[in-house]
């Protein structure tokens, strides 16, 4: 995956951190580093930078339900992001590494597996991850089934 | 407290000290130092091989290589800024070992450096050198390192 595909993750913060590798692989050092006042707006809180490697995590200066702040770290050996990983304003959790070419995603603070209940943020992500060849977790796609169901049924129904 | 500056450490007898300087300015100014780009060392060869950035403060670690040097002798400078000040900086040169934390004792430590190879050759001049450069910026230096260095005429 390239840096370029990740700036299309349905995820703010995920743009902002692929956003700001960018620049460091364009050799200039993103400006944002510092909590913005703006609550609405994404700022870049770290970045390492060692050898070929880049890795960058950014937050976002709300939080969740669960009283965490939506963040999400990229690792990029050049162009190829090797992993990321975050949590979304509406509280999922996402994963993804290149040595196993999935992305997972689940709920903030649960265990259970399965329909995640998200018909948004989850399908979002599966168009984004077939569009460039991700595999999506067990959850994903159990959650797609859900939503399809449900769909199905609503029309049986109209 | 005294307040380092990050060009004090351009007439630091290091030159991965004088980079790892020339890097945090780089970084300062939003510029990725280029050797971390290309990931070779430049001409003296000296190679920035880490920045870390975050909101308070900037790290640099910067490496001497070289054909004929082995990992365990290679000398390295490892500096923290926060806001433009010196605040940690720690290193290895020519058989010594170097440290400074504003924070933990605002002290310049210089000490042998244990992991020295004995058939590389100690610079003798190194401690004399840094204890100079030390006192001209009013930075204390340990105890330890004034018996190094009065010592530093005998050592192996």
């Amino acid at each position: 995956m390239h840096v370029s595909d990740l700036m299309k993750f349905p995820a703010a913060c995920a743009q902002a951190a692929a956003r700001a590798v960018q620049q460091v692989l364009a050799g200039k050092v993103p400006e944002v580093l510092l909590p913005a006042s703006d609550p609405n707006r994404q700022y870049i809180d770290d970045i390492e930078i060692t050898g070929g490697s880049v890795r960058v995590t950014a937050y976002s200066p709300c939080y969740t339900w669960h009283g965490n702040a939506p963040t999400c770290t990229v690792t990029a050996t050049g162009d190829t992001v090797t992993s990321f990983h975050g949590l979304t304003t509406s509280g999922y959790r996402y994963c993804y590494d290149s040595a196993s070419g999935r992305i997972d995603i689940w709920r903030d603070g649960d265990t259970a597996y399965g329909d995640l209940g998200s018909r948004r943020f989850v399908p979002e992500v599966a168009a984004w991850a077939q569009a460039i060849g991700v595999e999506p977790s067990l959850s994903i796609i159990e959650t797609l089934q859900a939503a399809a169901r449900e769909l199905d049924e609503s029309k049986g129904g109209a | 407290m005294i307040r380092i500056a990050i060009n004090a450490l351009h007439t630091f007898p290091s030159a991965c000290a004088r980079r790892a300087a020339i890097a945090a300015s780089e970084v300062a100014s939003g510029a990725v130092p280029a050797h971390l780009q290309d990931g070779i060392p430049d001409a003296d060869g000296v190679l920035v091989d880490e920045v870390l950035v975050d909101h308070r403060s900037i790290s640099i670690r910067t490496v001497q290589v070289g054909p004929a040097r082995e990992p365990d002798v290679r000398p390295y400078f490892w500096l923290r800024l926060e806001y433009d000040d010196v605040v940690e900086f720690t290193g290895q040169q020519s058989g010594w070992s170097y440290s400074y934390d504003q924070y933990e004792t605002p002290q310049l430590v210089v000490s042998m450096d244990d992991q020295y190879p004995d058939s590389e050759p100690v610079d003798r001049d190194f401690i004399r050198t840094v204890s100079a450069w030390a006192q001209s910026f009013g930075i204390e230096q340990s105890l330890a390192s004034h018996a190094t260095e009065a010592g530093a005429g005998g050592v192996r």
